[in-house]
């Protein structure tokens, strides 16, 4: 207490050995052993504390309660987070099971568009309905290929490795030409 | 027959009745979103009171609650047993509470901690004038955030030494340290109240 504060931090006894947080825990609940009533240290102590004590023994105004909004927030950036993590069951004879990870198809999607000169992948998503897969990219293109004819050979590749390799059927192809790749 | 009572079930629209916490943990943990959402309506006003207890002020609270929340999700695979998801999800509170009040602490120009004359300073301080719960708030924000962070959870929240300790990154003979020199801060902050 008012004590030196002592430097290994194990040494929370009073001076007649009871221990200083045994003290507060009685304190808190408003029962006193025989030792401490008696004991002058103790006593001394727990006069020290009792301005301490009595705050914590004082319930709090009002109880406090979450802000609102917390747990949408929260499922909102989870769902966000979850997006690149959710499986897609392929269609096979079995027995047993074959899921892709959604991020894993992405990036052979992203892959895929590789083979198309001029243009260049960056965030590709994909998800699944009843329709079957959206695959969104977004891709830079070199300046000078035609736009177009680009994106119509992303969607080729795209689909092609979708539908073939993981014959997963794909319901549309979603491109964003979102900038230039600077000519070197 | 207990296997009878599935039959039970066979409406699907009915409202499930309520389900044991370590079920909700259990499907949580295996994606289930609704779940989750569900142990978080009931753990949401315990995190945010932690994270509140040891920040002292609201905005930080509700970043330090969902960024905890968010970690919990992001941990869940990892927890082994579901029936300690309660005291599991409050270390990971304490933690990010603690992260923050470290993080605000050292970007705070003054060091208040060593400073008892900040007690004086400002409009919050006049408004608390010879409010005995005031004082205590302006005592503790002169402790360093270990320390603060110990004693919080301990004198208000009631944990033990060895939970704290993990929250803390510390032994347990060190919180026991460190919540005694807190005490004999807050003991000579509060001696004109006696």
């Amino acid at each position: 207490m008012a004590l030196e504060p002592p430097d290994d931090g194990a040494d929370d006894l009073l001076p007649c050995g009871h221990g200083e947080d045994a003290l507060v825990r009685n304190l808190m609940e408003g029962r006193t052993t025989e030792h401490e009533a008696a004991c002058p240290y103790c006593r001394a102590a727990a006069r020290e504390l009792a301005p301490l004590v009595s705050v914590l023994r004082e319930p709090e105004a009002e109880a406090v309660t979450a802000p609102a909004g917390l747990v949408d927030d929260v499922m909102r950036a989870i769902r966000a987070e979850r997006g690149s993590r959710r499986s897609l069951a392929l269609d096979a004879p079995g027995p047993g099971t074959t899921h892709v990870r959604e991020s894993a198809v992405a990036a052979l999607a992203r892959f895929s568009a590789r083979s198309v000169p001029g243009v260049l992948v960056g965030r590709c998503r994909v998800r699944r309905d009843r329709d079957g897969l959206t695959v969104s990219l977004g891709a830079r293109v070199a300046h000078g290929t035609p736009i177009t004819e680009a994106a119509d050979e992303v969607r080729h590749a795209v689909r092609e490795v979708l539908e073939d390799r993981l014959r997963l059927p794909v319901a549309r192809i979603d491109i964003e030409v979102t900038g230039l790749i600077e000519a070197d | 027959m207990s296997g009878e009572r599935h039959g039970d079930d066979a409406a699907p629209s009915a409202p499930e009745a309520p389900v044991p916490e370590t079920v909700l943990v259990e499907r949580a943990r295996s994606g289930d979103d609704a779940a989750f959402e569900m142990l978080l309506h009931r753990y949401q006003d315990t995190v945010y009171r932690i994270a509140l207890r040891i920040l002292r002020d609201p905005g930080d609270a509700r970043d330090a609650a969902q960024e905890a929340l968010i970690t919990a999700w992001r941990k869940l695979p990892e927890l082994r047993d579901p029936a300690v998801f309660g005291p599991w999800l409050k270390r990971i509170a304490g933690r990010r509470a603690l992260n923050l009040l470290r993080a605000r602490t050292d970007t705070e120009p003054i060091d208040e901690r060593t400073d008892p004359g900040s007690r004086e300073a400002g409009p919050a301080a006049e408004a608390l004038a010879g409010d005995l719960r005031g004082a205590l708030s302006q005592a503790l924000a002169g402790l360093p955030p270990a320390q603060r962070t110990c004693w919080v959870l301990r004198e208000m929240e009631g944990w033990g030494y060895e939970e704290i300790a993990e929250v803390v990154d510390a032994t347990p003979t060190a919180v026991r340290g460190r919540i005694h020199r807190a005490r004999a801060h807050l003991v000579k902050a509060l001696a004109p109240w006696r």
